[in-house]
């Protein structure tokens, strides 16, 4: 095996840990807050990434660029989603609040299907095609990217959460609520701000996906499975964790697509997650941030 | 509603059910056995996810270990898919007997259950994806052998109905022995308090191994059926994560507490998705999921717990309403 494979494999995995993190993160603070399990985080995300999709097919603006209505859209979305759906199952049992979100994935992955139809979409800009070089290693446009606003988003949010008010508030609403709230915090904006960030950022991932894969209705369960991996691998509620989870989680996905032939490299994250989870099953950090 | 006439009811569903074959039409045989299915499955499911309380969403590996090992045993070795059924009954078992020394020995609960069973029921995907003595990614073909009787193969659809039916009566069967036994009470005290459970002397491994085990072998059951119903199986319907989700919602939507919860669970949601696609056929593409989707939200959002749970916990409470004031006479009645 050359060595130039694997390190290109290495580039490739930590590149795309960044638009893992933005997954990853807005779930863990989900669950931080609210104890939700949102399962219908990656279906959340496909619409992002179709609003993306029809605002340059309508009006040629670059995905990029379209971030800025696709954030506040997707965060609008989160606010509703917990307004509506969540917050009344507040007191019901955990289960409640997961069928509901199963439900709206079904309803949002099947709306899609219904407007758009099964056919796969692309959209074809310039940065979707170029790359950088560093001697025999590529890095191409779309993953540094990606990589860079992912990342800096994620470790933002941890600055956020740790340093300042509103963080140290919403820190101390996922560590106790009560307490909280007979402290005089307002937990309930708490829990709209962290709705709308966690929504929010799948909003900036959808913008930075969009010009690299292939969108369909069903191409937000390709990242489900993985942001749960890596939020648990994290320690569930840790943003820590979740950044650094997801680096553990590319690098496991793209050394095991080129270590193990064919389609059985896709098991090297699985068995990984399992192994891990089955050692240190509280993940790799504790705490809230 | 007296009792006679609730029993004459029982007794004309029920007569109605078994006639079902000589007075529909295919397509109503059709929906009814895909109905049965989704409720045997959903019951299947129940055992472990609701009654026991782990969120397994890694059923189709015991759905899958059935359906291919009677398949493969047949179309390699003619075995016969009878016995295959109980050889893939066995390998759901041991593997559900694995996955819970895994699991439950180690306190994996809750979400933490739910994802290492996804994701093993991922790995199972692309394992037999890769071995190509299973199909790999294009599946299994079996062979027509019509009114084979040996070969599980039927003439009229009729035969398929029956014995889904049968199934679905077995399997809700299980389900009210274990509520009504030793094993059903000390699962309930898992799901409320496992600590309080452990503490007077619960053994709870041994309680979630036997609800996983008996969860497997019923899936497993199904799956060896379904496998013989539509003779075809492949990789990606079988394992998906799709799948998993689509036998649980019935038992959440109906209610996880009584055997009529996963029933009626799944009566709602085929005729919901059946309904949509009479009346709109194709016309619009994923309308009954999305259908499907708004009956599970609106359900669980005005329930909670599932329709006959809801419904048992209201008549309960109205009885105990309506038994208060005359608890206070006699009280103040005494001496």
């Amino acid at each position: 095996m050359a060595y130039t494979v694997i390190a290109q494999a290495v580039i490739d995995g930590i590149l795309n840990a960044g638009i893992f993190g933005l997954a990853a993160v807005g779930l863990t603070l989900l669950f931080g807050v609210m104890r939700v399990v949102n399962f219908a985080h990656g279906e959340l995300l496909m619409v992002g990434m179709y609003i993306t999709f029809m605002l340059y097919s309508a009006m040629g603006l670059h995905p990029y660029l379209s971030a800025l209505v696709v954030v506040p859209a997707l965060a609008l979305l989160g606010i509703v989603l917990y307004r509506c759906l969540l917050k009344p199952l507040a007191a019901a049992p955990e289960t409640a609040q997961l069928l509901v979100t199963l439900g709206v994935s079904m309803v949002l992955q099947n709306v899609v299907l219904a407007v758009f139809g099964a056919d796969f979409r692309s959209i074809n800009v310039p940065v979707g095609s170029a790359a950088f070089r560093l001697g025999e290693m590529v890095f191409p446009a779309t993953r540094l990217y990606g990589f860079l606003v992912g990342m800096g988003a994620c470790i933002g949010l941890y600055l956020f959460l740790r340093h300042t008010d509103v963080g140290v508030v919403t820190r101390a609403a996922v560590q106790d609520r009560q307490a909280a709230a007979l402290s005089g915090i307002n937990v309930e904006k708490v829990l709209v701000i962290s709705a709308a960030i966690a929504i929010g950022l799948l909003g900036l991932a959808a913008a930075w996906l969009t010009p690299m894969v292939y969108l369909s209705p069903t191409v937000g369960h390709t990242y489900l499975l993985p942001s749960f991996i890596i939020v648990i691998l994290g320690g569930l509620g840790s943003v820590r964790g979740a950044i650094i989870g997801s680096v553990v989680y590319g690098l496991s996905q793209s050394l095991g697509a080129v270590l193990v032939p064919g389609s059985l490299g896709i098991l090297v994250p699985l068995i990984m997650f399992v192994t891990l989870l089955l050692m240190r099953p509280s993940g790799l950090f504790r705490g809230t941030v | 509603m007296s009792s006679t006439a609730f029993k004459l009811a029982v007794l004309g569903v029920a007569a109605a059910v078994v006639a079902l074959p000589w007075v529909g039409n295919t397509f109503v045989i059709t929906t009814a056995i895909a109905t049965l299915y989704l409720a045997y499955q959903a019951l299947a499911w129940n055992l472990v996810g609701g009654m026991a309380g782990q969120f397994s969403l890694g059923n189709t590996i015991f759905i899958g270990a059935g359906a291919y090992t009677s398949t493969y045993l047949f179309l390699t070795y003619g075995v016969s898919p009878w016995l295959g059924m109980i050889a893939g009954a066995a390998l759901a078992m041991a593997l559900a007997y694995l996955i819970g020394c895994l699991t439950f020995r180690l306190n994996l609960r809750g979400l933490y259950f739910a994802m290492v069973t996804l994701a093993l029921a991922q790995m199972a995907q692309v394992l037999v994806e890769n071995i190509p003595a299973l199909g790999a990614a294009y599946g299994l073909l079996i062979p027509v052998r019509d009114g084979d009787i040996a070969a599980f193969q039927f003439e009229s659809r009729a035969a398929y109905y029956y014995i889904i039916l049968g199934l679905v009566v077995v399997a809700a069967g299980i389900m009210s022995g274990i509520q009504r036994g030793r094993l059903g009470l000390m699962l309930a005290g898992l799901r409320e308090n496992e600590d309080a459970a452990r503490a007077v002397g619960v053994p709870v491994v041994r309680n979630m191994q036997i609800a996983f085990g008996l969860s497997a072998l019923l899936a497993a059951v199904g799956g060896t059926f379904m496998a013989q119903y539509t003779l075809f199986i492949d990789p990606r319907s079988t394992f998906s994560w799709t799948e998993s989700v689509y036998f649980l919602l019935p038992a959440i939507v109906g209610g996880t507490r009584h055997w009529s919860g996963p029933i009626i669970g799944a009566l709602l949601l085929g005729l919901v998705s059946d309904t949509t696609r009479l009346l709109f056929g194709d016309a619009i593409n994923g309308l009954p999921q999305i259908i499907f989707g708004i009956v599970v939200i609106v359900v669980v959002m005005r329930t909670r717990g599932g329709i006959v749970d809801w419904a048992v916990d209201r008549w309960r409470s109205r009885r105990r309403a309506a038994m208060k004031p005359v608890s206070t006479e006699a009280t103040r009645a005494g001496p």
